[in-house]
């Protein structure tokens, strides 16, 4: 499931599990929000609502998913301090703000679309994911420093991209 | 000539009665051994068709592949991590096994058990045991003033956590082994050591162990094979990629990454045959040395 910001609003796909692979094939010839909005930070990660295929009250669900994915249903969201909401408006509102005054720099939990970039998607994908499983161990354990894959973990990422 | 067309007959129904079995084996051991050994020479992503390389997928795993004297170093300390706590403890259990005490098969089916189960739900259930938060073992641990130990997120403590739950998984084995073997000692000896004055320790080590050694010597070698192919425990206890880090990064995980991860198969099956390679050499080793201490006895 990948959820794809747009400027007004937030797009739901069903894709495999590379999604820059799988959505631009599906895109052809329809006009799907592109992954590559904002520059490829448009892919966001987030929980999904969905309507069961036997669902006896499919009208009201949909109304209920409409609810929760427009303005209102996703300033509540945010005033929640549940889940952080997708729209951008709310994301941005004093609401959301207010719901979580305890963290001090919000953009932790916000700010990750504007300080992100892509990510590799390619047949070395394994490799690349081993890589990361092992640089990145060190770094939540506390060893090792976070800017320490800045040249390690970079480093080996690129020789085994450049190598393909 | 009648004799001779006996023969042949009788050899033509040894061929007939055989030949299932060959089959068999020609399908499913002889094809793949030929197969991964042609497959080591070649470049193969399963999609493309193979590219003959050569020795290259040899030159990499020893000169370019960083991982792979990481993952032999680990198999060792792994196969030495079992091998000894397996034969000392089997030994041991196998011992106090061998008496006539009452209710001693309650005790022997106990010891037995782990036998049963299969290796992916003994690693499932040890996760539980070892989780650092609120696993067993250390909600224990914290009952007498231990704190927390990363058994399975540190990498040190992960190889710890890997053997123990090897040994636990290989001490039942070798155990009905060691005891079957024990059992098969004459008791004369014993009866004469005991009329000399020997200590139950000095009957053991002295009579028990040196006649029990054929047996020992295949429990040695059976945990030695079985400690290099160790893969499903390691792939179920911390992950497909020997994680943490490198922390139980064995052959096998090697192997299995290389092949249905990355894709490789012919890096693969260049590490199965260096593997296979390094446990003949083992395996040759011990028997040969085996030999040699039964010629002395």
């Amino acid at each position: 499931m990948l959820c794809l910001r747009t400027e007004d609003g937030v797009r739901i796909e069903v894709a495999d599990r590379y999604p820059e692979r799988e959505v631009p094939v599906q895109a052809s010839g329809r006009s799907f929000a592109s992954p590559d909005q904002e520059n490829g930070r448009g892919l966001l990660l987030c929980a999904a609502l969905a309507i069961a295929a036997t669902s006896s009250r499919k009208e009201q669900a949909w109304e209920f998913v409409k609810f929760a994915a427009g303005p209102i249903g996703q300033g509540l969201i945010g005033e929640s301090g549940l889940f952080v909401p997708v729209l951008t408006p709310a994301v941005g509102s004093p609401g959301f703000a207010k719901a979580h005054s305890n963290i001090r720099n919000l953009d932790v939990l916000i700010g990750g679309p504007a300080n992100s970039g892509y990510l590799p998607v390619t047949a070395a994908w394994e490799r690349i994911d081993a890589l990361m499983d092992r640089g990145f161990g060190p770094v939540l354990r506390g060893v090792r420093p976070a800017t320490s894959l800045q040249t390690g973990l970079s480093h080996d990422v690129d020789e085994v991209l450049r190598s393909r | 000539m009648t004799t001779s067309r006996l023969v042949k007959q009788r050899a033509r129904a040894g061929r007939a009665f055989i030949s299932p079995n060959l089959a068999a084996v020609a399908v499913f051991m002889l094809f793949p051994l030929g197969f991964s050994l042609y497959m080591s020479f070649q470049k193969w992503d399963l999609f493309t068709p193979p590219k003959f390389v050569g020795l290259g997928n040899f030159r990499q795993l020893f000169t370019a592949d960083p991982l792979f004297p990481i993952a032999l170093g680990n198999t060792a300390i792994f196969t030495v991590g079992t091998l000894v706590p397996t034969v000392v403890i089997s030994l041991a259990v196998a011992g106090a096994l061998n008496r006539k005490v009452r209710g001693i098969g309650v005790f022997r089916t106990v010891v037995f058990l782990p036998l049963a189960v299969s290796a992916v739900v003994m690693a499932v259930v040890w996760q539980f045991v070892f989780n650092t938060n609120n696993g067993l073992l250390n909600t224990m641990l914290g009952w007498v003033g231990i704190g927390p130990i990363p058994w399975l997120t540190d990498p040190k403590w992960a190889m710890v956590s890997l053997c123990m739950v090897s040994v636990w998984k290989s001490v039942p084995f070798a155990t009905v082994i060691l005891l079957a073997a024990m059992q098969g000692v004459p008791h004369i000896l014993y009866d004469a050591a005991k009329i000399d004055g020997a200590s139950e320790v000095r009957q053991f080590f002295s009579i028990t162990v040196p006649l029990i050694r054929g047996a020992l010597a295949f429990v040695v070698v059976m945990s030695i094979i079985n400690a290099f192919q160790a893969f499903d425990q390691v792939y179920v206890l911390t992950g497909g990629h020997g994680g943490p880090e490198t922390g139980t990064y064995v052959l096998g995980i090697m192997l299995f990454q290389n092949a249905f991860a990355f894709l490789d198969f012919g890096y693969a099956s260049a590490l199965a045959w260096v593997m296979f390679a390094i446990l003949l050499g083992l395996t040759v080793l011990q028997l040969r040395l085996a030999r040699r201490n039964i010629a002395e006895y």
